[in-house]
């Protein structure tokens, strides 16, 4: 039998084969469950399988004739298992013996740094970028370490030396990308998350990180469009939740920012039809437009776009996304009085409701 | 029989049943991973060309009988029934439309486009007809020339070690979906075939872990439901082609015999 390697990447792993629990990438069940996969796979073929599980990609080599373990994978492998403690202490009893392996001084610093013990972490990175000036990831370590310590601005200088030194390197974009946002350069942080989607479009990080970076610059549509893509990569994950709050973030400020001035008055008329149209509904026609208008509007309604149309079952005529927003509003206020929807309308919602009041 | 004799052997057979003479050559510029390729007799060429990259650690011989049972394929069908195949305006103007929608097709400048169409389309269409037709050739081999079967073996394995690399996520980033997405079902139905063959279930690992296994294995129940006669080697290609939603993306031109 050969040898055999090779390389996915994480989010093009076919998530079927794994529990449902564990489908989210990027969480240590996803990498968990990927390595027990692979693992068993591989148990029927004798021999051992090294398998290497980050977030972004999957390798694996397996020697048919090899059946003496690699130390290095399988402690990279506890580490990936969450086991960091362990992980970190025999990587430490491995560099006494290697103290010059780039390898394991890189490792190292990836772990104390996600450990929280960053400068021993600062101190393993820049010793292996000493040894591997060619190896660009080291210095991407190096920066995410830096900004942990909240020396953002020495994360920046060396990121941005990385994208200098492997201008295709995602993961070098991706983290400056993060870094400008925290120092407040969210025009710049764009361009880098930009290229990063490019270069990983499957990455849903990626994405939410330019939707946040195009929101904190006042770039609404292209931060939309970036929400609605991260939230498209995997609907039902924890980073599409946080899409779906920065999405509605991003409509809740740019509603304040006109309705400082005075209560809408397209949304007290949305909120005005949609009072008519509920008052007509029994009781069980409000549950199920309740729940018609959640699911909906799970993604977030597109307020700012009045061209995206939305239609409702048992309802004549498509409508905008605030209208969809007034009408949830306005549902819920009638099922569960005082109900929150995560968007303020009740200004609009008052003014509608005197309105409505005189008019019966 | 040698190696020597079954290269022989096969390529007497070439020229009887073509009455075509071919010439076999090392080329050590063969492009990319291709280990060996043949131009076959048409028009003012009036001879069959092998050509093969050299290796020092391993004789030609499988690369060259492979190659020959390309042609036989084709000369074992009635003449009017050979057609060789071709890429189409209608597949021209779909890989360019997927390639422009791509991202890797945006960043690039407009002069890069064209070249960039013609390596996605022609590397899909290559692999689109000599995987199923290659594992005809293949079988044929391993059958009447057990000697060549360690040969085989080594030169598929390396060619499934080129397919499963490709799975890489730097490969992946530069392809529109659909033209790697139908490239790789290509390629796991290849590891499918050899995998069952070798007894290595394990060679079919990578693209059940990166979603191709079940396209690779429904591409396969059709080439094995398919009977093994050259005259059904074209309607084998279109099934394939169909089943991956690239059908029409190249056409059958009448093959042109040497004159």
């Amino acid at each position: 039998m050969a040898t055999l390697s090779f390389s996915i990447a994480a989010s093009a792993f076919d998530t079927s084969l794994l529990p449902a629990a564990a489908r989210q990438a990027g969480t240590p069940a996803f990498r968990e469950a990927i390595n027990g996969f692979l693992a068993g796979e591989f148990k029927g073929f004798g021999g051992h399988a090294t398998i290497r599980v980050d977030d972004q990609t999957i390798s694996v080599a397996w020697d048919p004739d090899s059946q003496r373990p690699n130390p290095m994978a399988a402690i990279v492998q506890k580490l990936q298992q969450g086991k960091q403690a362990e992980g970190i202490q025999l990587l430490e009893l491995f560099l006494s013996n290697h103290p010059d392996d780039p390898v394991v001084l890189y490792n190292l610093g990836l772990a104390l740094s996600d450990a929280g013990r960053l400068e021993r972490a600062e101190h393993c990175l820049r010793q292996a970028a000493e040894l591997n000036p060619n190896d660009t990831n080291i210095p991407v370590a190096l920066g995410m370490a830096l900004g942990r310590m909240g020396r953002c601005d020495e994360a920046v200088a060396v990121l941005r030396a990385a994208v200098r030194q492997e201008p295709k390197n995602p993961w070098a974009h991706r983290n400056l990308g993060a870094m400008l946002v925290q120092t407040e350069q969210s025009d710049e942080a764009v361009a880098h998350y930009q290229t990063a989607t490019q270069l990983l479009p499957d990455d849903q990080i990626a994405w939410l990180g330019l939707a946040d970076a195009c929101r904190l610059a006042g770039r609404t549509k292209e931060a939309q469009d970036a929400y609605g893509a991260a939230i498209k990569l995997n609907p039902h994950g924890e980073l599409a939740d946080k899409a779906r709050t920065g999405s509605n973030l991003l409509a809740q400020s740019g509603f304040d920012r006109i309705r400082k001035v005075v209560p809408r008055q397209d949304a007290v008329h949305y909120c005005l039809d949609a009072l008519q149209r509920v008052a007509k509904l029994s009781p069980d026609e409000l549950k199920k437009l309740c729940l018609e208008l959640a699911l909906a509007g799970r993604d977030g309604f597109a307020v700012h776009d009045p061209d995206r149309r939305y239609r409702l079952k048992g309802l004549e005529g498509d409508f905008s996304g605030l209208a969809m927003v007034c009408f949830l509003h306005v549902a819920m206020q009638r099922l569960a009085p005082g109900t929150d929807i995560g968007f303020d309308v009740a200004t609009e919602y008052e003014q509608a409701k005197e309105m409505f009041d005189a008019s019966c | 029989m040698s190696l020597s004799e079954i290269t022989q052997t096969v390529l007497r057979l070439v020229e009887t049943r073509s009455g075509i003479p071919v010439h076999v050559e090392p080329d050590p510029s063969l492009p990319g991973t291709i280990l060996a390729r043949v131009v076959m007799a048409r028009g003012a060429l009036a001879l069959h060309r092998v050509s093969y990259r050299p290796d020092s650690s391993a004789p030609p011989d499988y690369l060259i009988c492979a190659q020959a049972g390309f042609i036989l394929r084709l000369f074992d069908t009635p003449p009017d029934k050979r057609f060789d195949f071709a890429a189409s305006p209608v597949g021209d103007a779909a890989v360019e439309h997927l390639v422009k929608a791509h991202p890797v097709g945006k960043a690039l400048p407009p002069q890069a486009l064209p070249q960039l169409c013609q390596i996605l389309r022609d590397g899909l269409l290559n692999h689109l007809r000599s995987i199923p037709l290659g594992m005809r050739v293949d079988r044929w081999l391993a059958t009447e020339f057990p000697a060549l079967a360690e040969l085989q073996q080594a030169s598929v394995l390396r060619q499934l070690q080129d397919s499963i690399t490709t799975l890489a996520p730097k490969h992946r980033q530069v392809s529109p979906p659909k033209i790697y997405d139908a490239s790789q079902a290509i390629s796991a139905a290849f590891a499918a075939f050899w995998a069952a063959r070798l007894n290595q279930p394990q060679l079919v690992l990578p693209f059940k872990a990166a979603g191709y296994l079940q396209a690779g294995q429904e591409l396969l129940a059709i080439w094995e439901a398919t009977p093994d006669v050259a005259e059904n080697d074209r309607a084998v290609i279109d099934a394939w082609a169909d089943k991956l939603g690239v059908a029409g993306w190249y056409q059958w031109v009448p093959y042109s015999a040497p004159k």
